[in-house]
């Protein structure tokens, strides 16, 4: 049974200026211990969809089901013992401004009627993962954005909740604190197997810590998939249009450009220079995104190589095995 | 009149000023807060959304703040004679006082209210949270730096209105201001309560300020 189940969902809202249809015949299932990324670009209706999983937004047709529950069949009560377990994180933090980091992490607990005494343990406790345990009689305004999202985070976990809700959570934050933030919520998720479901409108996000990802286009989701899949071979134009690079300097003239996929292959082996060698062709490398994780090379090229060596060079890449791609 | 005479009446007077103002205050706010919060939850943006009880509260609250004050002391003199038992004096003038100030108090909480980030609600009904949770945890403490900003606002109007009281009998610093130095003549009575009353005003003025600054967290 997925943990959240989404099933022909739309949502419209009614304006002033007619109606706005923010999601259209959504459908999504979201397994448990999935890391989900929902990307698109703003205005796609990815933050219209994430608070239709907790219900912020009740959905306009359509059932969601958390747990195999129907969230429309619950009442009031129910609902909010559901959010309980429904953890979430937001773009601008939104932690109380008027209260210490510690006080923060007891909110949630608060507000499920735990006694202030096993609150305050619990929140050292969280406090302690996301390493901030020397910062906890701090107010938000004595923190930084990072630190601020890390106790939203301790926050959203202080109930145990089965799921993380991340609304751009780092989209307000610079590269290096983005990285730490993803990787902690990586952290939670292996160790304490909390299914966390991504919102963002940034591929290295999905990249860096994403198993699947669902791409979302003017209101519908185009496309979903594991993201090596995707990632390896987007077929809606809104998915090729976040994964390949654009604005790349085209067609020097009798060549061809081709997109290679690296997801597995040592980063020790030495591609190109071996292409270049065994294949005897003169390769331009026009865009370039690898990276080592673990001794494993990731990520991909782009290389631009004489019309009549393609077949050449693709029985190569086919022999090592690399993922490729002829394109545009 | 004797200097300790002077005196005396003005200990009185500052004495009974300040009575009126700080339990028309008091009441005000026992009124005026509740209905300041019902205006802001009920709003369409607000949490618990409700557009008759918000428009009919709205209404109200306007009628009675767009009659002057001078209007309103004498307009309802019966109902203060029916609570009191006289319509002079300076525990009289509080039914007038509070009935202004009441509405005024709502609005100045409804604004209070309304500063609260609407991330920080949404979050707090992330977690789950009733709105009656998020009344008493998020928005009155979110906005108590604010509130207590308004209150200092409505003390010092508050004693503004007490002061017009005097031309009914109100008692209290605007009493001895209009007897003594609009109907005598004793400009230097007068203008000794004037310098009394700013003295009162910088008072409750400089006290707002300073709890303001130590309950918000937000500046460090």
């Amino acid at each position: 049974m997925p943990l959240v189940k989404i099933n022909d969902l739309s949502k419209t809202f009614h304006t002033a200026n007619g109606d706005v249809h923010a999601l259209k015949n959504i459908d999504l299932s979201i397994e448990q211990g999935d890391i989900f990324g929902i990307i698109g670009l703003s205005g796609a209706g990815k933050s219209t969809l994430v608070r239709c999983i907790n219900f912020l937004e009740i959905p306009t047709e359509g059932t969601v089901y958390f747990e195999g529950k129907d969230l429309k069949s619950l009442t009031h009560k129910e609902l909010l013992k559901a959010r309980q377990s429904m953890g979430m994180i937001f773009q601008s933090f939104n932690l109380l401004e008027q209260r210490t980091a510690i006080k923060n992490v007891c909110f949630p607990l608060e507000i499920a009627g735990v006694n202030k005494k096993d609150a305050e343990k619990r929140a050292r406790e969280l406090l302690k993962i996301v390493e901030l345990e020397d910062r906890e009689k701090s107010y938000p305004s004595q923190l930084s954005g990072g630190q601020k999202q890390r106790v939203a985070i301790a926050r959203a976990l202080s109930t145990n909740p089965k799921v993380l809700l991340c609304d751009e959570a780092t989209s307000a934050l610079d590269p290096n604190t983005t990285r730490s933030i993803l990787a902690l919520l990586k952290e939670i998720n292996e160790t304490m197997g909390v299914t966390v479901i991504i919102i963002t409108h940034e591929m290295s996000v999905i990249e860096q810590i994403c198993n699947k990802v669902a791409v979302i286009d003017k209101s519908r989701i185009v496309e979903v998939g594991s993201v090596k899949d995707i990632f390896a071979n987007p077929k809606s134009d809104m998915a090729k249009q976040l994964i390949i690079p654009q604005n790349i300097v085209h067609s020097l003239e009798n060549y061809s450009t081709m997109r290679i996929i690296f997801d597995g292959l040592s980063s020790y082996e030495p591609v190109i220079a071996n292409l270049i060698m065994e294949c005897r062709v003169p390769a331009n490398i026009m865009y370039a995104n690898t990276k080592d994780v673990n001794g494993v090379a990731a990520g991909e090229m782009i290389i631009q190589i004489p019309v009549d060596s393609v077949d050449k060079v693709s029985g190569y890449f086919e022999r090592i095995g690399i993922k490729y791609k002829e394109e545009m | 009149m004797e200097i300790t005479e002077l005196a005396d009446l003005l200990i009185k007077g500052t004495g009974e000023t300040l009575y009126m103002t700080l339990v028309s205050t008091f009441i005000a706010y026992v009124i005026g807060l509740p209905i300041g919060i019902i205006l802001n939850i009920t709003d369409k943006e607000g949490i618990c959304p409700n557009k008759a009880v918000n428009i009919v509260l709205g209404v109200i609250v306007n009628i009675i703040r767009s009659i002057p004050f001078i209007i309103l002391l004498v307009a309802i003199i019966p109902v203060t004679r029916f609570i009191v038992g006289t319509s002079i004096g300076s525990t009289a003038t509080i039914v007038p006082l509070t009935a202004a100030a009441g509405p005024f108090v709502a609005r100045m909480v409804e604004s209070s209210i309304k500063e609260v980030d609407p991330g920080v609600i949404e979050a707090a009904q992330s977690a789950g949270a009733s709105p009656i949770q998020i009344i008493f945890k998020v928005l009155i403490p979110e906005a108590k730096p604010s509130l207590i900003v308004g209150s200092t606002i409505a003390v010092t109007t508050i004693l503004g209105y007490s002061t017009m009281a005097g031309f009914v009998g109100g008692g209290g610093l605007g009493s001895i201001a209009i007897n003594y130095g609009y109907y005598r003549y004793q400009t230097d009575i007068m203008m000794v309560t004037v310098v009394l009353l700013v003295v009162v005003v910088q008072l409750f003025q400089e006290i707002g300020m300073r709890i303001t600054r130590k309950t918000d967290k937000r500046i460090n």
